[in-house]
């Protein structure tokens, strides 16, 4: 008799865990987090993984990220932000870091970065590149960004960098 | 109780006869995706096949297309601007006889089907897998599609630049070194 009875409030205790006092408080409150993950991590916050080295050493590889899809709502990206740039969706992104700016000129002398003929400061940089570059489309135009990885070891031609549209910067990366 | 049991089984009926009739008579749209879906399914290579399996596999690939493809692909000095049919099999015949794996997938297409219900440019996202390589290939494109007989075939090919920098085969301009 009293192992029955330590089995049923054993088994209401797991019930409670499971399920809660109340099923159908618990169902509403799956359903409202469900709803709010939903429109959080796919309207607001863009979860990312990062893949591959371009953004060395600011993130590495397989790292995990967010991208503030509002950032932009009410203002423009600035130099220095790192940007998530769509391809037709958002099931792949290129990671990049805003360096010029519309109507801005940018060319690399000696691994920097140089923008309408200034050097750019950039503390974020921690390999060492050797980039001599005056890229074919230099200067952006009015609804374009230049972004670039910070991972400038790389060979200038096997870097995906250039202009960007305003339109495909989607947001900003959160952490 | 009994009602409502009944109630239950009529809305699972309906839904059900409402899901067969959505698929025997899929909208332009679903039409264009499920032959998406079927590209990338033909064209990935799950391992290295013989002869005779890769070239009937490169002769459905071909199937996807019109008799005559007008292409329009950076860097221009690689590509005619058309292709015909029996070409991309060829082509495709090299590619599965190169590699010993190839996976690819087509990424958030953008459908948009034509006033006249026939024709719909596709914008979409190719990433192909290979050989131990996650982004073999990773490139934005704009199909045309018209549908011939009932099949929704692609007549035009373009690249599309994500980014705006300078084709690959043009080298930048080289700056002294300080």
């Amino acid at each position: 008799m009293q192992n029955e009875s330590v089995h049923q409030e054993k088994h209401s205790w797991l019930r409670t865990i499971a399920i809660g006092r109340n099923p159908k408080v618990t169902l509403i409150r799956v359903a409202v987090l469900v709803v709010v993950c939903t429109i959080l991590f796919k309207y607001v916050l863009l979860p990312v993984r990062v893949d591959g080295p371009s953004m060395l050493p600011t993130y590495k590889d397989n790292s995990v990220n967010l991208i503030n899809r509002l950032a932009y709502r009410n203002a423009d990206p600035q130099r220095g932000d790192i940007v998530a740039v769509r391809y037709s969706g958002t099931s792949m992104m290129l990671m990049k870091r805003v360096v010029a700016l519309p109507g801005e000129t940018i060319e690399f002398v000696n691994g920097r970065v140089l923008i309408d003929g200034r050097y750019l400061e950039e503390p974020y940089l921690k390999n060492p590149c050797d980039w001599n570059v005056k890229p074919n489309h230099s200067t952006m135009r009015a609804d374009e960004y230049y972004v670039v990885g910070d991972n400038r070891s790389m060979p200038y031609q096997l870097h995906d960098k250039g202009g960007a549209k305003r339109e495909r910067i989607l947001g900003k990366v959160m952490l | 109780m009994k009602l409502a049991i009944r109630l239950s089984l009529l809305a699972i009926t309906s839904g059900l006869l409402v899901w067969v009739w959505i698929y025997l008579h899929p909208t332009p749209q679903d039409a264009v995706r499920r032959q998406l879906i079927a590209l990338a399914k033909t064209a990935t290579l799950e391992n290295r096949e013989g002869n005779i399996a890769a070239g009937l596999r490169a002769n459905e690939f071909s199937e996807f297309f019109g008799r005559e493809v007008a292409l329009n692909m950076e860097p221009h000095a690689l590509f005619p601007d058309s292709i015909e049919r029996s070409e991309i099999a060829r082509v495709m015949l090299t590619i599965r006889t190169t590699y010993r794996s190839l996976d690819v997938k087509i990424l958030d297409p953008v459908i948009t089907i034509g006033a006249d219900q026939k024709s719909a440019i596709v914008e979409l996202t190719v990433n192909v897998a290979g050989d131990g390589d996650r982004h073999l290939l990773v490139q934005e494109m704009k199909f045309t599609m018209k549908e011939v007989d009932g099949k929704w075939q692609i007549i035009r090919v373009e690249t599309v630049k994500t980014l705006n920098s300078a084709p690959s085969l043009t080298p930048p301009e080289t700056l002294p070194v300080a």
